[in-house]
């Protein structure tokens, strides 16, 4: 026991140099006990989870690896070490900081096993053209060579991944893969940093669609304008929130989700995940975010949301479905924390849904649920959609009061709790096969009033004045 | 010296040091009510053994009534006069203008197992019950293995490749998945309390643990009394786990 | 004596001309042989037909998926005949395949090791996406401005060709070990010429229908016609 713990920090003590060559055996157990329950025990991708995931697992028989920083086809040690370091974004591979980076290093060795005869030719470095940092300039140009080189036809006229070829891509496995949403950077699978990006462009990401860039740019610095270009779409990852704040506002509220109004509204994010509980379950959620904009006036309240979605469906029945959203609330929010279940309630508590489906529009419902809805009678929700470039705006508005018991009412100041749930129809999703969140809470914001500004001096005085008063007595008694 | 031996000094000392370590020194971070509930009965302790007799009582209050009465120390009862309004009337200000969070969510996190559940109709004995696939001692690698597959085709999204409790779903729910690998989890837990969770899920929960929040379903719909009990040992085997035992009667 | 000198030199320069002028193709000029081929297929052909969403005015409104083209008398178009184990030298000319409404132009083409220009005629993005096993795969975006990329395949092998932002174009590159090769027309024929006299193995190669063999002997100055029958 002496012998192995002398043997490995003596192992430890020579440095990177020996901790990156790696033991492939000592990576065997590491893998066995942590890779293999998807990536398979011999490395075919076949694991046991497999056919859940969308990516699939690396089948690692093939040496194909898609991000790295080569411009052959085999990566370089740094590149897998990185991705088993960080994972990757947006798929199911998780960041395996957590483990001790001799283990990850001893994993390199391991996986490197699986196709030796892949790795004969030696990586060699793709060398970027300098960096061109980024200015309106740049982004202009990015712009300009993003339509020259037609990155629309996959990821989108506004890169929100709703080109017109999304729904032909295919891996070299023959599996249906989604161009990347470039609006959302942080989801991008070998990083969001500015020459992750620019690798990307340039070498492309082998065993998927997307093409190496770095001979069909016009000019080689092209690769910089474009990620500088593709950077400029996003204001960065969101901050996910956990109340929604109801901004009081005087006049009417507009139904057009492009109105002025909501612009000056800042969005609530709210992170959606897959509904995995009930059948079908939805391991690979479509729509992964949704931006609520909410607003109230003396008599309505309205809710604008903004969410991504590739491909606008009202549905044939059979594959596509309509497109879907949906707040939920309970009926009687009661001061108290309790509320029905997250999953659209139960039998024994209902939830009531604001909800908006192409092809119907806005209505309401009650649900008992995820499988048991119930349109509720006269409809006293109003609102319009929009889709455009791969994206839906929506507005849904209704009274703040309602006679009916089965409807929520909405009072300023209260916390009332809120869950929304989301389908992609053109992604087969329908029903129980949605994505959700739990329960978060919605406030109607007090009017603006002055008591902030009226308050602090108030106090400023009255404590002087007490404490003039304790001086006093204190001086007079002594 | 005289000061650092006062009474009064002796009690601001006190008083900072159980602020600091409430704040600073547990981790996780203690909510600000809970760590205003301790610094209050702190403060009573401070002050009832500061009165505990009349000389004690004298020592603490004379620095208080030489700064409020002493012509010699006018200037600090000037600062002081200048200082504590400006300081609560910037407190007001941060009350009045601040936003709302959400309120908080208290919830009993291991709340007290029921004796018995039933399971797709079985009657199952929660109290004093160990997991039955560890007597075949000659299966447990293949229950192990078993229970593996079943945790990455289940119970991942949330829980995690590495049982960390950050799946790829985790960080959309709150209260967030459950952390295997921490030792404040699983190894304090008989193996049949996991299998009462597992089973029923949130929609099992008493209501102090607020089962309308949790996502966590109950796994009866799905799985068999024997994959549960895979899982479970799946659960201990990969983190290095020990499940807690029932406590032998005497 | 001067004057059979004269037509001895006269013959001699003759055929130094003769041997050099044939040079680069030595096997006809000592008297090879060719190979006629007809290939047939019983089967139906199959061309399915896809409605396309972009590009229209390049690609058309269908795309016309040429999976087995079969022609008069059950001639099979896209087949490749190649002579097993001859040996030649290389041919001179460039490979080359052009994508013409979203279509491989050639869809097979036929080359020995080297380099082939891939043209893009459509003036829209197109992507070079190969699929082989013993030279690297390729997937490069070629832009509208790129009309021409050259790509090198050196060691034999049917390179399976697509473009994934048509999804349903598809091409294949044969590549192939000596220069006694030709891809059949819409008859199902085709001639391979200056064939080196001998005993070989006639493959025939189809993308979806597989391989066939057959045996053809190449006598010098004649031409073998052989009948290939590819089956399912």
């Amino acid at each position: 026991m002496i012998a192995v713990i002398v043997a490995v920090s003596v192992v430890a003590a020579a440095g990177t140099a020996a901790a990156q060559g790696g033991d492939a055996g000592a990576g065997k157990a590491v893998y066995d006990l942590k890779c293999a329950g998807c990536h398979g025990e011999k490395g075919d991708g076949k694991g046991p989870a497999a056919e859940l995931l969308e990516p699939r697992p690396r089948d690692f028989t093939t040496g194909v690896y898609k991000v790295r920083s080569t411009a052959t086809k085999v990566p370089t040690d740094q590149d897998l070490f990185r991705v088993i370091t960080e994972g990757m974004p947006g798929t199911s591979m998780p960041p395996w900081a957590v483990l001790p980076e001799k283990d990850r290093w001893n994993l390199v060795a391991y996986l490197k096993r699986f196709a030796p005869e892949k790795r004969e030719e030696a990586p060699k470095r793709v060398e970027l053209p300098r960096e061109v940092a980024s200015s309106a300039e740049s982004i202009k140009r990015g712009r300009e060579m993003y339509e020259a080189i037609e990155c629309n036809k996959c990821h989108g006229d506004q890169g929100r991944a709703d080109g017109p070829s999304r729904a032909e891509l295919k891996d070299d496995w023959g599996h249906p893969i989604r161009p990347a949403n470039l609006t959302k950077p942080w989801s991008f699978r070998g990083g969001a940093s500015r020459t992750d990006i620019a690798r990307r462009i340039a070498v492309g990401v082998l065993g998927t669609p997307m093409p190496s860039f770095i001979d069909s740019v016009e000019k080689p610095e092209d690769v910089w304008h474009l990620t500088n270009y593709i950077l400029s779409l996003s204001p960065g990852a969101p901050r996910y929130a956990t109340l929604v704040t109801v901004t009081s506002v005087a006049g009417a509220i507009p139904d057009d989700p492009d109105a002025a109004l909501w612009k000056r509204i800042a969005p609530s994010h709210i992170p959606l995940m897959g509904q995995v509980i009930v059948d079908p379950r939805n391991f690979n959620p479509s729509i992964d975010l949704v931006a609520v904009r909410a607003v109230y006036n003396d008599r309505e309240i309205a809710f604008h949301l903004t969410w991504d979605d590739p491909t606008e469906s009202t549905g044939d029945g059979t594959r596509a479905f309509p497109d879907a959203i949906s707040l939920q609330f309970p009926p009687r929010p009661s001061g108290g924390a309790e509320r029905p279940y997250f999953l659209m309630g139960d039998a024994s508590e209902g939830v009531y849904l604001l909800r908006w489906e192409s092809g119907k529009g806005v209505g309401e419902a009650t649900a008992h649920g995820p499988t048991k809805l119930a349109p509720l009678a006269g409809a006293e929700a109003t609102g319009r959609a929009v889709f455009a470039a791969g994206q839906y705006r929506l507005v849904m508005k209704r009274p703040l009061a309602s006679k009916d018991a089965a409807r929520t009412e909405f009072r300023p100041g209260v916390f009332t709790p809120v869950a929304f749930q989301a389908w992609d129809g053109g992604a087969g999703e329908a029903g129980p096969k949605m994505s959700l969140t739990s329960w978060y809470y919605l406030r109607l914001e007090e009017p603006e009033s002055s008591r902030r500004f009226v308050l602090p001096p108030v106090v400023a005085i009255l404590t002087l004045a007490a404490m003039l008063l304790v001086v006093r007595v204190a001086q007079m008694r002594s | 010296m005289s000061f650092l031996r006062s009474r009064f000094f002796q009690a601001v000392v006190v008083l900072v040091v159980s602020f600091v370590v409430l704040r600073w020194g547990i981790r996780p971070p203690a909510p600000w009510s809970v760590i205003q509930l301790y610094m209050f009965v702190v403060l009573m302790a401070v002050l009832i053994y500061v009165s505990a007799d009349s000389d004690s009582w004298r020592a603490f209050v004379r620095p208080i009534r030489s700064t409020l009465v002493d012509p010699d120390r006018r200037h600090v009862r000037g600062a002081f006069l200048v200082a504590l309004p400006l300081l609560l009337g910037y407190y007001a200000y941060t009350q009045a203008a601040a936003r709302p969070q959400a309120p908080p969510e208290l919830r009993a996190v291991h709340p007290a197992p029921p004796a018995s559940i039933r399971f797709r109709g079985k009657e199952i004995n929660i109290s004093g019950v160990d997991n039955p696939l560890r007597k075949d001692g000659a299966a447990l690698r293949k229950h192990v293995a078993a229970g593996a597959a079943t945790y990455v085709r289940n119970c991942m999204y949330c829980h995690g490749d590495n049982l960390d409790g950050k799946g790829h779903f985790a960080s959309g729910f709150n209260p967030p998945p459950a952390n295997f690998q921490d030792p404040g989890t699983i190894a304090m837990l008989q193996e049949a309390y996991l299998f009462w969770r597992i089973a029923k899920g949130a929609p099992g929960l008493p209501k102090e643990s607020t089962p309308w929040n949790s996502v966590m379903p109950a796994w009866e719909d799905r799985l068999t009394e024997e994959q549960i009990w895979q899982v479970i040992l799946y659960l201990y085997d990969a983190t290095g786990q020990q499940p807690r035992r029932w406590e032998t009667a005497h | 004596m001067r004057k059979m000198l004269a037509v001895f030199v006269t013959l001699a320069l003759i055929a130094g001309v003769a041997v050099f002028a044939y040079r680069p193709a030595p096997a006809g000029a000592q008297g090879g042989g060719t190979i006629e081929a007809a290939v047939t297929y019983g089967g139906a052909p199959v061309v399915e037909k896809l409605k396309v969403n972009k590009d229209t005015k390049q690609c058309g409104t269908e795309a016309v998926l040429e999976k087995v083209v079969v022609g008069a008398n059950k001639g099979l178009a896209n087949a490749v005949v190649s002579v097993a184990g001859a040996k030649g030298p290389a041919r001179a000319a460039k490979a080359e395949i052009d994508q013409q409404g979203c279509k491989f132009v050639p869809r097979v083409v036929a080359m020995m090791p080297g380099a082939i220009d891939i043209k893009n005629s459509d003036g829209i993005l197109h992507n070079i996406h190969t699929y082989s096993t013993a030279n690297a795969s390729i997937n490069k975006a070629q832009p509208k401005f790129k009309k021409v990329m050259t790509e090198k395949f050196d060691k034999p092998e049917f390179v399976k060709l697509t473009c994934d932002v048509h999804s349903w174009m598809l091409g294949w590159i044969a590549v192939m070990p000596n220069p006694f090769f030709g891809v059949t027309d819409a008859k199902g024929t085709t001639r391979i010429e200056n064939v080196p006299p001998g005993k070989y193995t006639l493959e025939v190669w189809h993308e979806t229908l597989g391989k066939q063999t057959k045996d053809v002997e190449v006598k010098a100055g004649q031409t073998a016609r052989v009948a290939v029958e590819m089956k399912k």
